[in-house]
């Protein structure tokens, strides 16, 4: 760097020293400050997507078990239905064909009406919601 | 002493918050200006200029780092608002230079030559990024290059050829100014 640049360099920076860059504008204070008011500092919406996510396991868990219950009911009930006496009144009806097949829709009916009856007990009629 | 520094040296210390932080008001009272400046200078870009400061704010708060020294707090934000104008402009998010926006001011109390001022932007704004940012805290802020080589993380001589490049351009682009508008 020659005397001369430094001359120039130094009547440069004498320019620029005059001035300064040009500050904020009062919109960014209110910006900034809007960020740790208190509606900021408690991410509520986090927590209740978290608890309804919560609730959302503990339903369909609920259900799950309801679902389990119910179908286990009706499996006890198909093996409790079908008894020898059953096996023997479908031969007395018509042997293999049409007695077999009366009795199967006379249990199916029955094991329905079971079902309902035992869920209403558990869980009331809709009317008692 | 920083030049940015006077005024916010001569304020009493900061009220802390009931948690015994600092509270946020005074830390962007006697912060804010001197980010926006700096972020200004390498932004050239006053909107993204107001974002990556705002971002560097949002970052301390978020990232729990706000303790009760002030030094700390400014060190953080100033690492923060730098990161966040380079990344803006490594993803080409700065805004189209306007040449509107005003970049300087003159120093509180002195008479401002408007056309001088002007033809200083203009000389800065095509300045690339980091020559400005060495121009910024070499005659804004008043740093050594050894404070800026250690400020910004590159040698003292990248620091101090940087400045000279800068210095060489802004000569030129003034002088050109200079012979168009006698």
């Amino acid at each position: 760097m020659s005397a001369n640049d430094d001359l120039a360099f130094a009547e440069l920076e004498g320019r620029l020293s005059k001035y300064r860059p040009a500050g904020p504008s009062k919109a960014l204070r209110a910006r900034v400050l809007a960020d740790v008011s208190p509606r900021a500092q408690r991410p509520i919406g986090k927590w209740l997507a978290v608890a309804a996510l919560i609730l959302l396991v503990i339903g369909l868990q609920w259900h799950t078990q309801q679902m389990d219950r119910e179908t286990r009911a009706i499996l006890d009930a198909r093996e409790t239905l079908w008894t020898p006496e059953a096996e023997e009144l479908a031969q007395e009806l018509d042997g293999d064909g049409a007695g077999r097949r009366y009795l199967a829709f006379a249990l199916l009916a029955d094991r329905q009406r079971w079902a309902s009856q035992s869920s209403a007990a558990m869980f009331g009629s809709p009317g008692d919601w | 002493m920083s030049l940015l520094h006077r005024d916010d040296a001569e304020k009493p210390p900061p009220a802390e918050s009931r948690n015994g932080r600092l509270a946020l008001a005074d830390l962007y009272d006697r912060c804010a200006g001197e980010l926006y400046r700096y972020a200004l200078m390498i932004l050239a870009d006053p909107a993204g200029a107001e974002d990556a400061v705002h971002q560097a704010f949002y970052k301390l708060l978020r990232s729990g780092q706000n303790t009760p020294e002030l030094r700390e707090d400014q060190a953080y934000l100033r690492v923060a608002v730098r990161n966040e104008c380079y990344s803006m402009l490594r993803r080409g998010q700065r805004r189209t230079a306007d040449s509107l926006s005003r970049l300087l001011e003159p120093h509180s109390g002195q008479q401002e030559d408007a056309d001088e001022r002007e033809a200083i932007e203009s000389a800065l704004r095509v300045l690339p990024a980091d020559q400005r940012e060495v121009v910024h805290l070499k005659v804004f802020e008043g740093l050594t290059f050894r404070e800026i080589s250690g400020r910004i993380g590159v040698p003292l001589n990248t620091a101090a050829s940087r400045y000279r490049y800068a210095l060489e351009r802004l000569r030129g682009l003034l002088n050109r100014d200079r012979s168009v508008y006698p």
